[in-house]
């Protein structure tokens, strides 16, 4: 298993629900529950899902920008979930995340360069007199003009301001970016940009990405592999030509019959799913989607279903495919 | 053109403060029959929302209508008073937007909102108001809806807002209903239950849509018509086929180019290149120009008309200018 990169075992993140008199612990939000999946070296791993299903916090959970409840974060072999203090701040450098509305992760204070400067002090990586050449460097590798250095994040627009975004995860030149929902912000036009931008750079710098975004046709652009979660638990994970050509999971397949596609002359067989997602603090038993799934049958309300192998990478969590 | 629903004519929307005025909606005119669906679609800062708001008379702050009629059954509502907008304003115009919390009433319940319209605007009993919003929830598929009318919004997803909102919008019966980014906010699987109750809607009252959105999959869709805007103005017109099968502003094209397939795998994305400008920062010529890449000098300085290339459709393109040739090139 060398060539992964990172191995995610099990991940668990519980948030207490805390209630009564002297505030005890009634219950938990199971936000990611025993999730795994692994990311092969600069490859694009897609994690896709609907609101509150728990990809935002699988993805802050990998950085321990959350605290794990349980599991293992393997990367380059080594459990992050279980480093503190100094080898954590070392070990980050390696893995860097870029965040969804660029204007409110940058300080509004901070000019571009101290921006983009900021993680390489932090880090001390070379000398004081060269960091400034590297962040002109980094500025022209993403496309922003580098004379607007002394600028500040409000005179810039929401797709100049992912570039600052990316720019800050890249002064490390870490080996993985977590990319929250890194274009759902930006309008048609300018989100193409950025997701060219981010492929150039993997390209570039053998960067590996996990890329979290509920935009089902930009996932399928940028990964080369995809999973699907649903209300905290991985429901499918498969190369995406694969996931997209022949979905097993009734949801996946349910998921994607619902993106709209921008012909009108195409019918499509659509799957209309009755209901909402249910609350991650009291997830039905059994299958997660079992109350939603239009092929549950009995097993599905008792017994959750085990991730199950269907060939090359394509895994599943369902009991239609035991 | 009698059987047109609503015909907007040259409309010009402006705010306005002591030293300057913007201009955010320019010389716009397009029209909708009855039972049509016409998608205005563009990116943020186009004026789309602006335009939907300037038929409402919603307009927020210091804008106003500059110029321009906006015809309604025959009426121009320009030339309306406050009252009499109102009157017609959540009765035969209705209207949902894009995030239903911001525009249902926190500390009412579903019910009161609902009958409040009817009771004000249609003279109705509580009684009979009630009826009619129990009829309207159980059409939007509320099986419960004697419940619903006795709770409040925070007890309800965003699809069920949505959903609540489309049957508070439908409960007076509109010819018209301007729907703004509807479903931007709900996750795919909602934003499938929520287009396709449009859809029964539309076809059980033969109520008009004017949908305002920027995802073009929606566009493909829900609408029979288009109206692609840049910058303030117009760039195409045309039926939703010829958009996107002969999309002819080259705004348009980039912008269908852009967005990645979900059927099939694209080695790499086209992009128009540089930003959206502001209306403080319009170009001067045509607005697309700068970021445009079949530009001729002339695009620069001279700013084009519409231009007939089919059967309702337009382009505001110097590139289907009847004297094209004359211009010369880069």
């Amino acid at each position: 298993m060398s060539n992964h990169l990172l191995e995610v075992k099990k991940l668990s993140k519980y948030f207490p629900i805390k209630g009564g008199l002297f505030k005890r612990k009634v219950g938990d939000v199971k936000a990611v529950d025993q999730v795994s999946f692994y990311v092969k070296k600069g490859e694009t791993f897609g994690l896709v899902g609907e609101s509150g299903c728990g990809k935002s916090t699988t993805g802050r959970t990998l950085l321990r920008l959350m605290e794990p409840t349980d599991g293992q974060i393997l990367f380059n072999g080594v459990d992050l979930a279980t480093l503190k203090g100094e080898t954590l701040r070392k070990a980050r450098r390696d893995l860097q995340m870029v965040f969804q509305d660029p204007y409110a992760s940058l300080n509004p204070q901070m000019t571009v360069e101290q921006l983009i400067e900021e993680p390489l002090n932090i880090h001390n990586i070379g000398e004081k007199v060269d960091r400034k050449d590297r962040v002109l460097q980094i500025m022209d590798t993403v496309g922003l003009n580098k004379n607007f250095g002394g600028r500040y994040p409000h005179e810039f627009s929401g797709g100049q301001r992912q570039r600052i975004g990316i720019a800050r995860a890249l002064a490390l030149q870490p080996k993985l970016i977590v990319a929250d929902e890194p274009v759902s912000a930006l309008d048609v036009s300018i989100q193409s940009q950025v997701v060219n931008l981010m492929e150039d750079l993997q390209q570039e710098f053998g960067l590996a990405y996990v890329f979290i975004a509920h935009d089902l046709s930009v996932v399928r652009h940028i990964s080369d592999r995809v999973g699907v979660m649903y209300l905290g638990r991985m429901a499918e994970i498969a190369p995406k030509g694969e996931l997209y050509t022949k979905p097993a999971h009734p949801y996946t397949q349910a998921l994607l019959s619902a993106v709209p596609v921008p012909n009108p002359r195409l019918k499509r067989e659509r799957i209309i799913l009755k209901g909402d997602v249910p609350s991650p603090a009291n997830p039905p038993q059994g299958c997660a989607f079992h109350p939603r799934c239009p092929k549950a049958f009995d097993r599905c309300k008792v017994e959750r279903p085990e991730m199950i192998h269907l060939g090359s990478e394509h895994y599943v969590a369902c009991h239609l495919y035991d | 053109m009698s059987q047109a629903l609503l015909q907007i004519e040259n409309l010009k929307t402006v705010f306005e403060n002591t030293k300057s005025a913007v201009t955010v909606v320019d010389d716009i005119s397009f029209s909708m029959n009855k039972g049509e669906t016409l998608a205005l679609v563009g990116e943020s800062g186009c004026g789309k929302s602006m335009t939907s708001l300037s038929i409402m008379g919603l307009l927020p702050g210091t804008g106003k209508v500059a110029q321009g009629k906006i015809m309604f059954e025959g009426n121009d509502l320009t030339k309306k008073s406050v009252e009499d907008i109102s009157k017609i304003r959540g009765n035969k115009i209705a209207m949902i937007f894009q995030e239903p919390m911001t525009s249902l009433n926190p500390v009412l319940k579903i019910g009161d909102q609902m009958t409040e319209g009817l009771i004000l605007h249609h003279k109705l009993s509580k009684k009979e108001a009630e009826a009619r919003a129990i009829e309207r929830l159980k059409l939007v598929g509320f099986a419960r809806a004697t419940d619903i009318m006795n709770e409040y919004p925070h007890q309800l997803s965003g699809g069920m807002r949505q959903r609540v909102m489309i049957a508070m919008a439908m409960s007076t019966d509109p010819q018209l209903l301007i729907a703004d980014e509807p479903t931007t906010a709900l996750d795919v699987t909602i934003q499938a239950q929520v287009l396709e109750l449009m859809r029964d809607v539309k076809a059980e009252f033969e109520t008009s849509i004017l949908l305002i959105t920027h995802d073009l999959g929606v566009v493909a869709e829900m609408a029979d018509r288009v109206v692609v805007m840049y910058a303030g103005k117009v760039v195409e017109e045309a039926s939703v086929f010829d958009v996107f099968e002969k999309s002819s502003h080259p705004y348009t094209e980039g912008l269908l180019k852009s967005v990645p397939n979900l059927e099939s795998d694209q080695t790499r994305l086209y992009s128009i290149r540089g930003n959206v400008p502001t209306p403080e920062e319009f170009p001067i010529g045509c607005r697309f120009a700068p970021r445009c890449d079949k530009a001729m000098d002339h695009c620069f300085d001279h700013a084009p008309d519409l231009y007939r290339v089919g059967d309702r459709h337009q382009v505001r393109c110097f590139l289907y200018h009847p004297e094209k040739g004359t211009f010369s090139h880069e």
